[in-house]
């Protein structure tokens, strides 16, 4: 049903260029994509500062029109939004890269230890999973914690649903073998 | 370890804080992208002005909820029932409106997927140039129909989908040279008869219309020139191709295609001369208002530059059109085709060009109908060129 909500409120900003359409997506994606850019940047306000860019670039993708007054083919929404995520991340680093000292100002916010032996488990789990290459981390994040499926996840990586399962597979693989390693 | 722990201890990491957004950020965000970002890229984005026709949006509509691989699965099947129906069926008045459908319609774009079907079902590579050429007409048709109806919108499309079918033609020729050169004679020969069906339909879209844009004749004139160049380059890529007595078939084909290159220039000699008498008499002396007709004959003083421009353009092209026509008679008289051929495209490319300047100067020289005879006011604005005339009256653009 999320589906069909989704589609029809893509339909609508695409065709009446709705801002209102554009708000339920925005409910329905500013979670996922702000994970998926914290993931990668470790910063809560450069995460929030590129999730509005990537929801503002989205929608002058949706609604902008080519020469022959052409609106974009866009399938699915999720493909769309995440790809343009990827591509505000890969910007953030280019211009990070520009000045190397900033690297060093990158505040990773992490939560007090708890004393708890899960809460330590957990810890141990994300630093593990942000030690992966981002494509890892991306299909791991996708599967597990924003519960995508595997049609889903190949939609949004632009790649077929074997190559996702294969590479899900191997970056859990991995993870087993990073965490087994530090205990 | 695992791989279930594993799993289950990546899910509970969505419970991490840092991992969501703050509920404050996310509803500030939201207004400010409401309220600054997308309201003011409404009022600045082109996309208001942009309205989408009942194809795009049902194009919009399968992109969005049509799965792809439904789509790619029925593409066939689709195209094939509809070049069924339209083969088998005999409903007059569907096929009709199909046929008579022109750029901007539904049943147009139905008609150009049928046509690309026909096209891949087609066998062999004459077959396939046979039926670009077919439709190449058809798109003749259409631009009649599209001029008719007042839409140059709709005329353009169609003579650059005409172009199109002109260029598959092309390469087609030499195709069918490579594959079955015995078949390549009779091929350009009913290209011939075609194209010049096809320039007819085009020349009498322009001279039955009522009123036509000059764009649409400058595209006319553009489009029978392309015609014509491509016409005899496949009567060229067949004379390279064959001998004999074949090769006397292509020769006369080439010959009547000069004729008709030379006649017209001869057309353009007569037009041209029409033009320099129109530029010539559309002077401020001659712009004056008539008020026991009724009318006011009125050109703007742009158009007055338009005039004195094209005047010294459609000279300068006559003279060019002369001595390439000189020049082309010269080699058929020494039987140099080829180079004869090459005169001709230049030929062609020349009185194309000056059809186009000629369109100008009429555009520019064309009398406006007004209601009512524009008075003579000391105070108009409008700039006065001839002092000792108190009736000359230059108003503001006639376009």
């Amino acid at each position: 049903m999320k589906s069909i909500e989704e589609k029809r409120l893509l339909y609508r900003v695409t065709v009446e260029g709705s801002a209102e359409a554009f708000a339920g997506l925005y409910d329905l994606y500013a979670d996922p994509i702000y994970r998926f850019v914290f993931l990668k940047v470790s910063h809560a306000e450069a995460a929030e500062d590129i999730t509005s860019e990537v929801f503002f670039k989205t929608w002058r993708y949706l609604t902008s029109a080519n020469k022959k007054g052409k609106r974009p083919t866009v399938q699915s929404f999720s493909g769309l939004v995440y790809q343009i995520a990827r591509n505000a991340v890969v910007d953030y680093y280019r211009e990070r890269a520009k000045d190397q000292e900033e690297r060093h100002d990158i505040i990773i916010e992490t939560k007090k230890e708890d004393a708890m032996e899960a809460q330590s488990d957990i810890d141990r789990m994300y630093h593990a999973l942000r030690q992966l290459k981002q494509e890892y981390q991306e299909v791991l994040l996708l599967r597990y914690i924003e519960e995508r499926s595997f049609r889903e996840i190949a939609k949004i990586l632009g790649r077929s649903e074997v190559s996702a399962r294969v590479t899900v597979y191997r970056a859990i693989r991995l993870l087993k073998r990073m965490l087994e390693n530090t205990l | 370890m695992k791989i279930s722990y594993i799993t289950q201890q990546i899910r509970s990491l969505a419970e991490r804080p840092e991992l969501s957004p703050s509920s404050e950020w996310k509803a500030r965000n939201r207004s400010a992208l409401l309220a600054y970002h997308i309201e003011e890229d409404i009022s600045d984005n082109s996309y208001q002005n942009t309205t989408l026709s009942f194809l795009d949006k049902l194009t919009t509509w399968k992109n969005i909820f049509v799965p792809r691989s439904l789509v790619m699965a029925f593409r066939p099947l689709m195209s094939i029932l509809i070049f069924l129906g339209l083969a088998v069926g005999g409903w007059m008045t569907s096929a009709s409106a199909f046929y008579e459908s022109i750029p901007g319609d539904f049943l147009w774009n139905v008609k150009l997927a049928t046509e690309k079907t026909q096209i891949a079902f087609s066998g062999s590579e004459e077959k396939k140039t046979k039926l670009h050429v077919e439709f190449a007409g058809r798109r003749a048709d259409e631009t009649k129909l599209a001029v008719e109806q007042g839409n140059p919108d709709a005329s353009k499309r169609s003579m650059d989908k005409l172009k199109e079918s002109i260029e598959s033609v092309d390469i087609g020729i030499r195709a069918v040279g490579e594959e079955s050169p015995d078949r390549l004679v009779a091929l350009v020969k009913d290209i011939d008869t075609e194209a010049q069906k096809i320039t007819n339909t085009l020349n009498e879209a322009v001279n039955e219309a009522e009123q036509i844009d000059t764009k649409v004749v400058k595209q006319v004139a553009e489009t029978n020139t392309f015609i014509a160049s491509s016409t005899i380059q496949a009567a060229e890529v067949a004379l390279q191709r064959v001998g004999g007595e074949s090769a006397e078939t292509v020769k006369e084909i080439v010959a009547k295609n000069i004729e008709t290159a030379v006649a017209a220039v001869n057309e353009v000699r007569a037009e041209v001369n029409e033009a320099k008498l129109m530029a010539s008499t559309t002077t401020p002396a001659f712009i004056t208002s008539t008020p026991i007709l009724s009318q006011t004959t009125s050109v703007s003083s742009s158009s007055l530059e338009v005039v004195a421009d094209a005047e010294k353009l459609v000279e300068k092209s006559a003279v060019a059109v002369e001595q390439t026509a000189t020049a082309v008679k010269t080699f058929v008289d020494n039987k140099q085709f080829f180079e004869a051929i090459q005169k001709v495209k230049e030929l062609q490319a020349l009185t194309s060009e000056t059809s186009g300047v000629i369109a100008d100067v009429k555009e520019a020289t064309k009398p406006q109908q007004t209601a009512a005879p524009v008075p003579l006011s000391i105070a108009d604005p409008a700039p006065v060129h001839d002092a000792a005339s108190p009736t000359v009256v230059l108003t503001g653009s006639t376009e």
